[in-house]
Parts: structure tokens; sequence; C-alpha cells
């Protein structure tokens, strides 16, 4: 499909959530979507019954960890009240669960479990990853690092890969949730502890039906990510590394795994 | 070893052992379409008609029910699709006309993964 032809269909998925989520649907506002009459309105009435069960199979789907954690029953009720509360902003329902972290946060019932919001986010940076591009790097980034001050070279990682830095042990509950003889003491150990973790997540290359990866970085490589994260130049976030950081395993995984679009000169200061 | 030796020596090292090469290629005009390959839910689509997976009962990435099902795609690097087991557009199509051949290739791609 053509750019244009994009825009166009994005528009008209977008006329068409706005028509199924106004109270009283206005013709004039649906535009091309909408039909005249009792066949619109039947129209309308469909999309609107199914549009939840629909959008509640894909948050399904995209929040693995959630739903094992309240249960089926908990989730749809959450799907419902999110539903209404954050309707979509896009006809795509792979991003129907883009506001749900944020919305968990909002939600007082479920305050008990704080490490929740952050989960979510977990498992939403999964189903990103899941559905990234292929990364963009090349042999003439390789070359750059082998030819320029590191001072002056940043990497930027592709959207194979992500990063996601909590107060609680996200990683810990994510594969207790996972397994079937799950350490809970463990697990409960390392929340009362408060003990954070920042996740990786990535997709593995090469097999396209492989899970997606999430495991919990050491300190070091928490501290380089974090800084290249931030935009600093390979110099200084290996400082911010310390020499407990090895650089030539990540590098060897981060080429290997795709975790990289490429080598960046930095613009002189 | 000072920082910029640490680097150019790991980055022409890695250029050495070309492991580039092994990556999936850099650019989306390299993938290919592998019907039948796909875990429910991990189907690869851009949420519009043309992309749609063959049995048309969904047009979006990520939103496929069945494991291994021939009508849902994955994108894969060219030349990879038969090495996972998968099926081009018109294999998959031939599948799909057959339901007994259709639910053999399930059970057999799930033998295989298992």
């Amino acid at each position: 499909m053509s750019a244009p032809g994009i825009a166009a269909e994005t528009e008209r998925q977008r006329r068409l959530l706005a028509a199924i989520f106004a109270p009283q649907a206005d013709a004039a506002a649906c535009g091309e979507v909408c039909q005249d009459g009792a066949r619109r309105q039947a129209g309308l009435a469909a999309y609107r019954g199914n549009g939840l069960a629909h959008a509640c199979n894909a948050l399904r789907m995209q929040f693995p960890t959630v739903l094992a954690m309240l249960g089926t029953q908990a989730f749809d009720a959450l799907c419902a009240r999110y539903w209404r509360a954050c309707p979509p902003r896009r006809g795509d329902l792979a991003w129907v669960g883009e506001e749900l972290p944020a919305y968990l946060a909002t939600v007082e019932d479920l305050a008990q479990w704080p490490w929740l919001p952050d989960s979510a986010r977990l498992d939403w940076a999964a189903w990103q990853t899941s559905r990234a591009a292929p990364p963009r790097i090349s042999a003439a980034d390789l070359q750059r690092l082998t030819e320029a001050d590191p001072a002056d070279l940043t990497l930027q990682f592709s959207a194979c890969v992500g990063h996601l830095d909590s107060a609680w042990p996200i990683v810990t509950i994510h594969q207790a949730h996972q397994q079937a003889d799950a350490d809970w003491a463990a697990v409960r150990q390392a929340i009362a502890a408060g003990t954070g973790q920042t996740a990786c997540i990535w997709r593995p290359l090469g097999d396209p039906s492989a899970a997606v990866q999430i495991e919990a970085l050491e300190a070091a490589t928490s501290r380089w990510v974090a800084a290249l994260a931030r935009g600093a130049n390979i110099a200084s976030a290996l400082d911010a590394a310390g020499a407990a950081f090895d650089f030539a395993a990540w590098l060897r995984q981060a080429i290997t795994q795709g975790w990289l679009d490429g080598v960046v000169v930095l613009p002189a200061e | 070893m000072n920082k910029r030796q640490l680097v150019a020596t790991t980055a022409a090292s890695l250029l050495a052992l070309e492991l580039l090469a092994y990556s999936p290629a850099s650019s989306a005009a390299a993938m290919e379409k592998c019907f039948g390959i796909a875990k429910a839910g991990q189907n690869d689509c851009a949420g519009t008609h043309n992309c749609a997976g063959l049995s048309g009962l969904h047009g979006c990435k990520g939103t496929s029910k069945v494991n291994y099902d021939p009508a849902d795609f994955k994108l894969v690097p060219a030349g990879t699709c038969a090495k996972l087991g998968g099926l081009d557009l018109k294999q998959a199509r031939a599948m799909l006309r057959n339901p007994g051949a259709t639910k053999a290739f399930e059970a057999q791609m799930r033998k295989r993964n298992s």
C-alpha cells in the first residue's frame, strides 16, 4: 500500500473508531465510514459488540504476565474497564494495549500490587519487540568503530531490543509466571527486599517462531545501556559502566542478536 | 588497553568473523512471507487488507488464533522459509484447499517445534 493509501486507511479507521465510541453517532463526523439509517446503526452496534471481545483477545496475547497475575475473569473485567476508559486511537488491534500500563497505575483496587504497571510495561515491550523490523546495522558501522575515536561515536539500538528499568524485580516476577514450578517464596522475598531490575528484552534473530527473550541485566551492563539510551558517547558510556563491564562480549551479542541499528558519529561540540 | 584500542579491536574481530553475514538481511526487501510457521498471536501483518493472511478472517499482526496455520505468515529472511518448514504463497493456497492436509501440516509443525 502506498503512503497516501496508508494515510487514508488510518483516517478511515480513526473515523470508524470515533463513530463506535460516540454516544450518538454523528453522521457528519463519520464521513464515508457510515451508511445511512438503520443499516448504519446496525453496523455500528455490531462493531460495538464485537470490538470489546476482539480487544480482550488481543490484550490477553499482549499482556500474558498481567493475565497470569490476575486470572482470566479479573483480566477480562479489567479489559472492559480499560476499553471504556481508554478507547483505542488506532484501528489496528496490535496497538490496543498501548495505554494499559499507564491505566493500571490509576486503578485503585490494583494498588496493592504496585509492580503491576511495570510488569505490564515489560509485557508490552516484549510484544513490541516481537513485531520489530529487522536491524539495519551493516559492516560499515563496525568499520566505523575500528577507525573513529569512541568519544565521537554512539550506538543506536534497534527495535529488536528493549530495556526497561524498574524499582521492582520485574524479570523475576515475569519468569515465575512462565513456570509451572516457580519458587514463589523467592519471588516474595525479592519483592519484599525492594530489589529493582533492569530488563533486557529481545527477539532472537534467525528463528521467527522463537519466543522473545527476557533477562535481568547485571549492574554494569545496566549502567552501559542507560548511558547509551541517554545519548552518551561510547567512551563516556564505558566510564559509566565501570571496569566490570565486558564490552567485547556485549558487542558480540549485540551484533549477533540484532540489537543495533547503527554506529552514529556524534556532531562536534 | 585504552578505550579506543578496546573498541577498535573488538569491532575488527567481529568484522573478521563476518558475524553480520549470519544475521538476517538488514533490509525489508530481503524478507519474504513464510506461511504456516507462526504460532498463535505471532503472525506478521501490517493490519491492511492487502497484507492479511489467506483466511481473510483477520487483518492484524499478532491476531492469529491457531499455531502453524498455513493461512498466516511471518516475514523471514529470503531463502530461509523452507528450512523453517514453512510454505510459500502458492504452496499455502494449495494446502488450504485440502482440510485434511492442512491438519496434517499443523500437526507436523507442532511435532517439529515441540
